[in-house]
């Protein structure tokens, strides 16, 4: 009896039209665990090398983990991956929301996908009732569209995972949408299933999860939510949500600003966590089982219309807010919303928008070939360009590749000023003053995403002072205003990052959202405790847990050498402007990290890694860790 | 004299973890009233630009305020760290 676990496989091939299930693999528990441990572990094995990621036999795998609805703090999360149309590596990307909780309910741990439906279709899982079903009447509809007339036609018990157009139009940062406003964003996710022919999956789970000791795991799990209302940051976080940190990363100069050519605008003010509160908040909303809800549902209203509209969040207000010099909340917020219905990754979409628009002022792209006289800030240029990538129209065609391909097409010097690494555009953290996190998003194995690594705090820590080399009063004695950012140095940071990259995606693994432990606090062993409640297994946190997030570190970087023909340390380079330009202006003026640091930085953390000089794991490396790949 | 009573948040408290420089969950401070957020976070060796939001406990609940709030009377402060977004 697998414990803590549904139990089952789910496979569909759409293309011979066969459903079959299987017992959840012991071997996968037992070294893998759950979630992402489940998504590296089968894609490796499973995705045909060096496959095309538009090609059915390309694996689409659903997976969740050993704490995932088991209504514990915020274990409501449901992980994806694939092989990425973004990069042509291993890509993962997942949601809140409760659509795993009923996937797991409905008695599958792990679903994967291949092949190809003849016509657009959708999945239909209603617990044992597993059909696939024309989606003929839903293709080329809206996401939120497709997912209130599907509940209308389902029942409102229904869990929907859906597409938009970017998704069917294989966009390659078509994220999947659910719950009105939750997304899995990133690496293209939805355009894989839109290749797939699939507008959406349905679920219905009303069955019961086993677990070791039921008792002892709603007493452990009351403690827990009671744990974290005790903590100091429980009241923090649920205002403002993650938009809370807008005028931070824009006071410590990491606000990425018109297609990052700087890093803090002057208008934060605006488009931050108040604002949202002032101008559009109808409501707090949250995702499964969550003490927290940092979810901001509201009421948009531009020259283009009132739209309802859950966010932004962070990333969306940095990325389509001051990268495209967007300075009003109604209109970051409608981008948003055009974003949610299209499909697209809001963090992509501003990196992709923000680099047309510097294309086109400089002239590499025509005022003919956008269709319009497109600025900087302007709500209608930025929809105008999303919808056009949507659609894959004009020159929307080359951007619904993303920048590193777009930048091949466009040509001159657009290559320096596309910002990505490895093919996945950069979040919402300018990084030129911020070695740590420019190493962490440099090495992240889907590319530069955050939620990776996130040492932004402790790069601004070693840099301003005052946590051990002088105090405060000495600072300020020596003139500090707290304006100015001394230079961050690159030495050093290894450490942290590696801690972080295996921190950070851990929860990943159990079906947990991170926040409850990043932002909270909560102690490690309530996670050990819920486990073994769960499971009946004991987890150390940091023995068992932290090594095996290791490990998926050097069976991911495997992965993508085996699908990349080229692949090693050229791949981790960041963008031109961010190793050749100085920050221009504010807070961290003059500052960047070149050539020399960047080398440096790589050469630590592949020593530490047990990687050779180009970044792959050694063959010692990957024996220490049982990787027979 | 007034006394104030400080909660450092996991965000913050990490940071501090990780440059070596651990810091207690609660911090309680015994100073003249008059003083700033801003001057309070200085006494306590804490840089402004790692605590990008302070709360006060309310009596139904906790209150954002500014650094350069003054402190007249005992309160209860929440110092938030930098958190990364979504």
């Amino acid at each position: 009896m697998l414990y803590g676990y549904a139990g089952q496989t789910l496979r569909i091939d759409l293309s011979s039209n066969t459903i079959e299930r299987e017992p959840l693999k012991p071997e996968w528990v037992d070294d893998y665990i759950g979630g992402r441990g489940f998504t590296a572990k089968i894609l490796y094995d499973e995705n045909p090398p060096g496959v095309d990621p538009f090609d059915p036999e390309n694996r689409f795998i659903i997976a969740m983990g050993p704490l995932s609805g088991l209504f514990l703090p915020a274990s409501g999360k449901t992980h994806f991956a694939t092989k990425s149309p973004a990069t042509g590596g291993y890509g993962d990307s997942n949601m809140g929301g409760h659509f795993g909780v009923n996937m797991k309910y409905a008695g599958y741990d792990v679903t994967v996908i291949k092949g190809r439906a003849e016509r657009p279709s959708y999945i239909f899982i209603d617990n044992d009732t597993i059909e696939i079903r024309s989606a003929e009447s839903y293709w080329g509809r809206t996401s939120t569209d497709v997912e209130e007339a599907m509940k209308k036609a389902l029942g409102d018990d229904f869990q929907i995972l859906t597409i938009g157009e970017a998704g069917e139009n294989r966009v390659n940062f078509a994220c999947i949408s659910h719950d009105f406003g939750r997304q899995a964003g990133r690496i293209g996710i939805g355009a894989v299933l839109g290749s797939k022919n699939i507008k959406a999956i349905a679920v219905r789970g009303t069955k019961s999860i086993q677990v070791f000791d039921p008792k002892g795991l709603l007493k452990k799990g009351k403690e827990t939510y009671a744990a974290c209302r005790k903590k100091p940051g429980f009241t923090g976080w649920t205002p403002e949500g993650t938009a809370g940190i807008t005028n931070w990363c824009n006071d410590v100069g990491a606000l990425p600003t018109r297609n990052f050519k700087t890093s803090n605008c002057d208008y934060a003010d605006n488009i931050n966590g108040k604002a949202i509160l002032k101008e559009l908040k109808i409501t707090d909303k949250g995702c499964f089982a969550c003490p927290i809800p940092c979810g901001k549902y509201g009421l948009a209203k531009t020259r283009l219309g009132k739209v309802h509209v859950e966010g932004p969040e962070y990333e969306t207000l940095a990325l389509l807010g001051s990268n495209c010099e967007l300075s009003d909340i109604h209109a970051v917020a409608h981008t948003n919303y055009v974003c949610d219905e299209l499909g697209i990754d809001t963090c992509s979409a501003g990196a992709v928008v923000s680099f047309a628009l510097e294309c086109y002022e400089k002239g590499y792209i025509t005022e003919q070939e956008m269709g319009m006289d497109v600025k900087w800030g302007d709500l209608e240029s930025i929809v105008h360009i999303l919808e056009m990538i949507a659609r894959r129209q004009g020159i929307g065609d080359v951007l619904a590749q993303g920048v590193r391909s777009a930048a091949q097409k466009i040509g001159h010097d657009s290559h320096k000023f596309a910002i990505h690494v490895k093919g996945l555009e950069w979040t919402g953290y300018e990084s030129r003053n911020a070695p740590g996190m420019m190493l962490g998003y440099m090495t992240a194995d889907i590319g530069a995403h955050h939620s990776r690594c996130w040492v932004l705090g402790s790069d601004v820590a070693n840099a301003v002072g005052g946590t051990k080399d002088a105090t405060v009063h000495d600072l300020i004695s020596q003139g500090a205003d707290f304006t100015t950012i001394p230079k961050a140095d690159h030495k050093n940071v290894v450490p942290l990052v590696l801690k972080s990259q295996h921190l950070r995606p851990a929860f990943d693994i159990l079906g947990t959202c991170r926040l409850q432990y990043m932002e909270i606090g909560l102690e490690t062993e309530y996670y050990e405790e819920l486990y073994y409640y769960a499971t009946g297994k004991r987890m150390d946190f940091n023995k068992d847990l932290l090594k095996l997030s290791e490990k998926i570190w050097h069976l991911n970087r495997m992965f993508n050498k085996r699908e990349i023909p080229d692949f090693g340390r050229k791949y981790d380079y960041p963008p031109a402007r961010f190793t050749e330009e100085p920050i221009p202006n504010g807070p961290n003026k003059g500052h960047f990290v070149n050539m020399k640091a960047i080398e440096e930085m790589l050469d630590a953390y592949y020593a530490a890694r047990g990687w050779d000089t180009n970044g792959i794991p050694t063959k010692e490396t990957l024996e220490r860790h049982n990787l027979k790949v | 004299m007034i006394n104030i009573k400080l909660r450092l948040s996991e965000s913050l408290l990490s940071l501090f973890r990780d440059s070596g420089t651990p810091r207690n969950e609660i911090v309680l401070c015994r100073t003249e009233p008059g003083i700033t957020v801003q001057e309070i976070l200085a006494d306590q060796n804490i840089n402004p630009l790692l605590v990008p939001m302070v709360s006060v406990e309310t009596g139904n609940g906790h209150q954002r305020i500014n650094r350069d709030t003054v402190l007249r009377e005992d309160v209860v402060l929440t110092l938030y760290g930098p958190l990364a977004g979504g």
